[in-house]
Order: C-alpha cells, then sequence, then structure tokens
C-alpha cells in the first residue's frame, strides 16, 4: 500500500462520518478516480459500520423504566426513591437545628445504628443481613460523630457555618449510602419472597424513624 | 408506529422538547423520548460490552439519570451528545470493573431461529462475520472501540467525542480510523492489525 493510500484511509473513514473539509473530499476524490484499492477500502468500511449498525443479533432494549407520580422507578424503585427522601430529611432536620441555633437544640439520635444492630441482633447468620450489618455500622458511626460536631459548632458562639455545611452535605451523603444499603437487603429479601416476622421487622424498622420519616 | 394519537405527536416532537415535558414530570414524553433513543443505546452497550445483561442495566441506568437530570437539563447540546455522554460513563465504570469477553451478544433465541432458516448459507456467512466483528471489537483498544461506536452507532460527531474523552479531534479520527482499519482485518482474514493493539 502506498503512503498516498494509507494517508487516504483516513480520509476515508473521515468522509464515511461526514468529517471531511471540501479540500479533503476533493483530494479524496481525486484519489479515487484512480485507485481502485482504496475504492474496495470504502466498501470495506461500509461493511464494517454496516455489521456494527445491522441490529439483527442485538437484543431489543428492556422495558421503558416506569415512571411513579412522585418520582421515578427501576429495578430498585423505592430504593432510590426513599434514599432521596432520606437525604432530604437529613438536610431538613439538621437545617432546622442550623437556623434555629438560637433555641434549645435537640438530641441527635443516631438512629442507623438501630438498623446495624437489628441486623446483627436478628438472624445474624443470614449472610446479606450481616454484610449489610457489617457495611453500615462504620457508616453509623461516622454519622454519629458528624452529627455531634455539628451539635457542639453550634453550641459555639461564633459558629464555623462553612463547616457545618460541610459537615451537613457529609452527613447526607452517609445517610443515602446507609438507606440504599439497608433498603438494597430489604428489597433482596423482598424479591426471595422472605415474609417471616424477622423479615417484617426489619421492613418496619426501614419505614420507622424517630424522627417521622423513613430512615 | 403508534396509533395512540399523543404517542404519535410526542413521536414528532424534538428531543429537546420531549426533555422539557420531561423536566416537568410527563411520563408520555419519557416513553417517547425512550422509544427514540433505547435500541441505539443498547446497540452500543452490547458492541461495547457483549453482554447482554450488563448492556440492559446500562439502558435502564442511562435513561434514569436521563429522567433525573431532565429538570436541568438545558438544549446548549445536541441531545444524543448528552444521552451518549451517560451512556459512555455506565458502559465505562463497567469496563472498569471487567474487561469485556469476546463473546457475540445474540442470544440463543435467535440462533434457534437461525439453524431453522432455509438461506443458510447466507447467514451463516453473515453470522460467522457478526462473530469476527464482535471477537475483534472486544479486543480493540478502550478507546478505539468506544470512539468508532460513538461515531458509528451514537451518531456522534467528531468533536462531541473529543469533548468527551478529552482529547483532540485529529486524535479521534485517527483512532476511529485505526478500528476500522482493525476490523476490517477481522473480517477479512479472522485475525487482527497490528495497529489495533496500539494507540495514538
Amino acid at each position: 500500500m502506498s503512503e498516498s493510500c494509507e494517508k487516504m484511509e483516513l480520509l476515508i473513514s473521515k468522509v464515511m462520518d461526514g468529517e471531511c473539509s471540501p479540500q479533503e473530499r476533493k483530494a479524496l476524490k481525486a484519489h479515487l478516480a484512480e485507485c481502485p484499492r482504496c475504492r474496495e477500502t470504502i466498501r470495506e468500511f461500509g461493511r464494517v459500520d454496516s455489521l456494527l449498525e445491522s441490529g439483527k443479533d442485538l437484543p431489543v432494549p428492556p422495558s421503558c423504566p416506569k415512571i411513579s407520580e412522585t418520582g421515578f422507578s427501576s429495578r430498585f424503585p423505592k430504593a432510590v426513591f426513599l434514599a432521596a427522601a432520606a437525604a432530604v430529611a437529613a438536610f431538613a432536620f439538621l437545617g432546622g437545628a442550623w437556623w434555629g441555633q438560637q433555641k434549645a437544640i435537640r438530641s441527635l439520635p443516631p438512629s442507623y445504628s438501630r438498623v446495624a444492630s437489628a441486623a446483627l441482633w436478628e438472624k445474624a447468620q443470614d449472610p446479606l443481613r450481616r454484610e449489610a450489618a457489617l457495611a453500615a455500622l462504620p457508616l453509623s458511626e461516622a454519622v454519629t460523630g458528624y452529627q455531634r460536631e455539628v451539635a457542639r459548632l453550634l453550641r459555639q458562639k461564633d459558629v464555623d457555618w462553612e463547616r457545618v455545611r460541610r459537615l451537613v452535605e457529609a452527613i447526607g451523603a452517609l445517610r443515602t449510602d446507609m438507606e440504599l444499603l439497608t433498603l438494597h437487603v430489604a428489597f433482596l429479601e423482598k424479591e426471595q419472597g422472605k415474609t417471616d416476622p424477622a423479615s417484617a421487622a426489619w421492613s418496619d424498622l426501614l419505614g420507622l424513624d424517630d424522627r417521622g420519616g423513613s430512615l | 408506529m403508534t396509533n395512540n394519537p399523543a404517542e404519535r405527536q410526542a413521536e414528532l416532537e424534538s428531543d429537546d422538547s420531549l426533555m422539557a415535558r420531561i423536566g416537568r414530570g410527563d411520563r408520555e414524553a419519557f416513553e417517547a423520548l425512550y422509544r427514540r433513543w433505547s435500541s441505539r443505546v443498547m446497540a452500543y452497550a452490547c458492541r461495547s460490552l457483549s453482554d447482554r445483561a450488563e448492556s440492559e442495566d446500562v439502558v435502564q441506568e442511562t435513561f434514569l439519570s436521563v429522567f433525573r437530570s431532565a429538570s436541568r437539563y438545558r438544549p446548549s447540546e445536541r441531545f444524543g451528545a448528552f444521552l451518549f455522554r451517560i451512556a459512555g460513563n455506565a458502559v465505562r465504570s463497567r469496563w472498569r470493573k471487567k474487561r469485556p469477553l469476546p463473546v457475540d451478544c445474540s442470544g440463543e433465541e435467535e440462533e434457534d431461529n437461525f439453524f431453522q432458516s432455509k438461506t443458510i448459507e447466507g447467514e451463516w456467512s453473515h453470522f460467522e462475520e457478526r462473530e469476527r466483528i464482535g471477537a475483534a471489537l472486544a479486543t480493540l483498544p478502550e478507546a478505539q472501540r468506544n470512539a468508532l461506536l460513538l461515531a458509528v452507532i451514537g451518531g456522534l460527531s467528531y468533536r462531541e467525542i473529543a469533548l468527551e474523552e478529552g482529547v483532540s479531534e485529529n486524535a479521534v479520527a485517527a483512532r476511529i480510523c485505526r478500528a476500522r482499519k482493525a476490523l476490517r482485518k477481522a473480517l477479512s482474514e479472522g485475525g487482527f492489525e497490528e495497529e489495533a493493539t496500539t494507540d495514538e
């Protein structure tokens, strides 16, 4: 293959994607008039593209994700929605403490620790729950630590609002992680058709919070 | 083509107009957008990952992300570029977890149909070509494969791919050309060109 043909291959590839400049098109056209090998390259590249685009061997996409009135859903619809709700609840709760710092600061119970301890307490032999519990414990501890730090900052005369803001964001992220983790377990259990008392207690725990919202 | 008047209306709307409606929580608009684009996203994911289940996950993940971001979407770029950027991220996150295996995406059902085909010689040749191109695609360097698929299946311009990949348009052109040459080689000989294993 001549050097010229090698350069023309790049132009052929570009022209197939509609990316050639007018000058490049002109040069390519002149070359093609005299080069049967590059004319063959056009056919071969076209075959490659045709096979790539061919849908015959491709599976059809899954059905459209169902969008509920209140949001969206898919394979983990409730988990995603409730995780968002949990993040909002965390912000709302801590935001309230932030703006209402003149009032008495209410206690900040680390309710996630209940989830983790419940997982260990109930059916600790169940690998799914045990794994969730082990993953949830450090998250729970981190949330508790951050909450205490926020409470401490808010009690100070000159509040470091930037630090409070960053802590609140971190808490929101951690709580979302925990929410997804716990709801993922609940979802898997539901899929497996687990309806024993322990599972019911687990589900109740997921739906309840001492602040009245989802965890 | 649908018989539902609302669906027919949605089919005629631009992507940006549908996105505006989705941003207001319109489910029909979302379904219309899904009907319009999901096959291309599926094809891109399947060609990239060679895994049907993971490709389906990519489609779901991509469109949920589209839904979530619809209220913030501003038509400053082509919708296709926006969509395939999301799909590209979903595919790349899976590449990081595992290297795709050179397997064909076609399912068992299709193989059953294939073996019942009356025009078996032509079908067999096409089947072999698809197998070869699927295998060759899986062995291409990631950057070449992604650039080629975004251009051919996603319909993205070199500029859009360059922005997504953080490289120049010339680099994109070179990657795509190398990928085409490697796949051509695979089709003609069942082997791969040396240049497919290196990148610029």
